[in-house]
């Protein structure tokens, strides 16, 4: 074992913040060091914000980002105070800290101390979720904080925390609150009640000088998603579209709502923000699947005992992800987590084998997007997304077995 | 306790009257935000026309589309100032080439006051091609060529801005939406009549990918021509030959570069090129690509109104009446749920 690796593997029960915090800060140095080699053009993904910047327009008022405003306006902040990509990493690096923090206590809540430690590190090693640190001034991130703050507070049972995380985490990156159904199911009377205020006051809370400017305008960031054609998924492939974003359009077209976007273009099977199916049907599976398993396992969340009833809500989650018409390896970072909590009670080779087959996985989709595959981009995501398929079912199948680690 | 449940209650109602009253509005306002007008107009090269737009008020997006097949000299706005025009900007590139509107040309202001405006347009002929920016920036004229009974089209390219590569390329793109065959072949004939080329290429962009093809090379001396011909077995810049069959080719394209380096500091960077009749084979049909230039001809174009939410006092009463009103009935809940030992 190298020193490095003794040093992220903390053997011992003693001194663990002094250790942890040299862990962190050789993992951080390990990130700056590689984002040094490769210097990613970050600033080159914030061209919304020059546009805004430069044409005295405002987010949320006369311009709708791609993300909601806790997902966006950080960024937008650290562009035009610093309009340097240190500033992005440095926050990036942040609040990536501040996940892996959460994840390991949430981790050492439900499983013994060595394994919360091994999937804390697999977790901060997984390409994807170093990749977006470096290279993606996106939401990414941020948004695993609250999806783990959710889940930390849904396994205390906790409906104020669940709810404020899910509120702010929807502010972050929608999915996050779809953790709310399976947390409704697994409250009782007034602990629902509460959760649903709290969620909808903490968007109000946030959401209320934007819907006293411009609803319309605020309201069109998250509906001009549904106007958006499929990515890299199955039902991508099957519909014949296996581009990632798609063709581009002129930045001022976010300037307009979302449904006078739509009346300005014909759909076509081209394009990506205005994306005509080819098979409409698909889209309606995708939608059926999601629902179908989302409601399905956050009603058997009622009928489990309490002890699993946290992994049947994250399945409700995992199900999710895995029938969405959308992906890209940056999904696969909140997947990769929930698989490796919902295979807790599987020995720990099985548990390391699913995650390095996400791993290999990933890795695959990552050199699809650059020419030179010998599989080429179409059958290179057709394996790839023929491979997710299969490890998740593994996934699923060794969640099933096993008595796991006791914390 | 029965106080704080009246009183969640209460909240509640006003939560959902609040909510209501503000929907309500809303959709009043959708409903009539957006006004479209579909209008011919005739153009005759020689005299500008003038599109109305009608009454908007301040911060209103106005959105123009027109075909890219008749290029637009100049764009003035009557009175002057009333909109502002955002710049093109695709993902903070400025190049008008991307597939959604490469056919056609659009126009995008803010209102900067309220009021009727007029756009005053001065066009160019009216060619089989769209004509296009890829690289650097560049000005055009379109005109009219013939020799020996042929007709061309001809475009006077001067650069104005290289890119950091040193070119600049514009597009001549016509639509071909065809699955590519085997038996794919483009014919054609262009002209240098003046100034100097980097390069001509014939490009063929498929749903996924470009394909271009060397026709005239920089050695090319003015009042030459070429002669191309460009099939399945004709090997493309990165080497490639016959990579494009198969795929769905939507548009066909004639690529016309400028090299700063090739001329000197006092000389003008441009190219006059004519362009012929290109010929298309493809699946046993024949496309012709007619080499006409006209001096008039129609122009329909589509505006639109696009009206913006403007806030009034009683929309951020009601906003703020409904997030008072749900953090009210958040602590209410809360309270009560403590009271009643966090069941």
């Amino acid at each position: 074992m190298s020193k490095f690796t003794k040093l992220i593997y903390l053997g011992s029960t003693k001194n663990i913040p002094l250790k942890s915090l040299l862990a962190l800060t050789a993992y951080d140095i390990l990130i700056i060091s590689l984002w040094l080699i490769v210097r990613p053009p970050i600033l080159a993904w914030l061209f919304d914000d020059r546009f805004v910047a430069k044409n005295g327009l405002l987010h949320y008022v006369d311009f709708r980002p791609g993300y909601p405003p806790l997902g966006k306006l950080p960024y937008t902040l650290l562009y035009t105070i610093f309009n340097s990509a240190e500033g992005i990493l440095l926050y990036n690096i942040i609040t990536l800290n501040v996940a892996l923090i959460i994840l390991y206590k949430l981790l050492k809540g439900m499983t013994n101390q060595r394994r919360a430690r091994i999937l804390t590190l697999a977790t901060a090693l997984y390409p994807p979720l170093i990749w977006a640190t470096i290279y993606s001034p996106h939401a990414d991130i941020p948004a695993l904080i609250w999806l783990l703050l959710s889940i930390y507070f849904t396994k205390n049972e906790n409906p104020i925390g669940v709810g404020v995380s899910c509120g702010l985490g929807f502010l972050t990156k929608v999915y996050n609150a779809i953790l709310l159904l399976p947390a409704f199911m697994l409250f009782k009377g007034w602990g629902r009640m509460v959760l649903l205020i709290s969620f909808l006051a903490t968007l109000f809370a946030v959401s209320a000088p934007f819907l006293a400017l411009d609803p319309l305008m605020y309201v069109s960031t998250y509906a001009h998603h549904l106007f958006r054609g499929p990515s890299e998924s199955l039902f991508a492939l099957l519909d014949g579209y296996y581009s990632h974003t798609g063709f581009p359009h002129p930045t001022y077209e976010a300037a307009i709502y979302a449904w006078q976007f739509a009346l300005v273009y014909t759909p076509s099977n081209l394009d990506h923000f205005r994306y005509a199916w080819n098979y409409p049907q698909l889209r309606y599976v995708s939608f059926a699947l999601q629902t179908v398993f989302l409601l399905l396992f956050s009603l058997m969340v009622v009928r489990t005992p309490r002890e699993r009833a946290l992994k049947v809500a994250l399945l409700a989650l995992l199900s999710f992800f895995a029938f969405s018409a959308f992906w890209n390896p940056i999904i696969s970072i909140p997947f990769f987590i929930l698989s490796a909590l919902i295979t807790l009670d599987a020995k720990i080779a099985h548990q390391i084998f699913v995650l390095m087959g996400f791993v290999m996985v990933d890795s695959l989709h990552y050199m699809v997007w650059f020419p030179g595959l010998p599989l080429g981009t179409h059958l290179g995501l057709l394996v790839v997304v023929a491979s997710r398929a299969i490890l998740t079912s593994i996934a699923l199948y060794v969640a099933t077995g096993g008595r796991g680690d006791k914390p | 306790m029965r106080a704080l449940k009246t009183l969640s209650v209460a909240l509640f109602a006003a939560i959902l009257i609040t909510a209501a009253i503000l929907c309500l509005n809303l959709i009043n306002f959708v409903k009539t935000d957006t006004k479209v007008i579909d209008a011919p107009t005739h153009v005759r090269v020689c005299s500008p026309i003038t599109i109305e737009v009608p009454s908007f008020n301040k911060y209103d997006r106005i959105y123009l589309i027109l075909n890219a097949s008749a290029p637009i000299r100049n764009v003035t706005i009557k009175p002057e100032g009333a909109l502002i025009p955002l710049p093109l900007d695709v993902e903070g590139v400025e190049a008008d080439v991307t597939y959604p509107l490469l056919l056609s040309r659009r126009f995008f202001f803010i209102a900067n006051a309220t009021g009727p405006a007029q756009l005053i347009l001065r066009m160019q002929p009216k060619i089989p091609y769209a004509v296009k920016d890829l690289e650097g920036k560049t000005v055009f004229e379109v005109f009219s060529y013939g020799e020996d009974d042929r007709e061309y089209v001809g475009i006077d390219v001067k650069a104005v801005e290289f890119a950091q590569n040193g070119f600049t390329q514009t597009l001549l793109v016509h639509p071909l939406n065809e699955v590519i065959q085997p038996d794919f072949q483009a014919e054609g004939e262009l002209k240098l009549l003046e100034g100097k080329v980097a390069y001509v290429n014939f490009i063929i962009m498929t749903d996924t990918a470009w394909y271009a093809f060397n026709i005239a090379p920089h050695t090319l001396k003015p009042s030459s021509s070429v002669r191309f011909n460009i099939n399945a077995g004709t090997r493309e810049l990165f080497n490639r030959t016959g990579a494009f069959l198969g795929q769905r080719g939507l548009f066909i394209a004639l690529g016309i570069g400028l090299h700063d380096k090739q001329f000197s500091i006092n000389e003008t960077a441009r190219a006059v090129v004519a362009i012929g009749d290109v010929t298309v084979m493809n699946g046993g049909k024949k496309i012709t690509i007619k080499s006409q230039t006209s001096y008039e001809y129609d122009l329909p174009y589509r505006l639109y109104v696009f009206h913006k939410f403007q806030p009034t006092l009683e929309h951020l009463l009601l906003v703020s009446a409904l997030a008072s009103e749900v953090l009210a009935c958040s602590y209410a809940v809360i309270r009560l749920w403590r009271g009643r030992g966090r069941r």
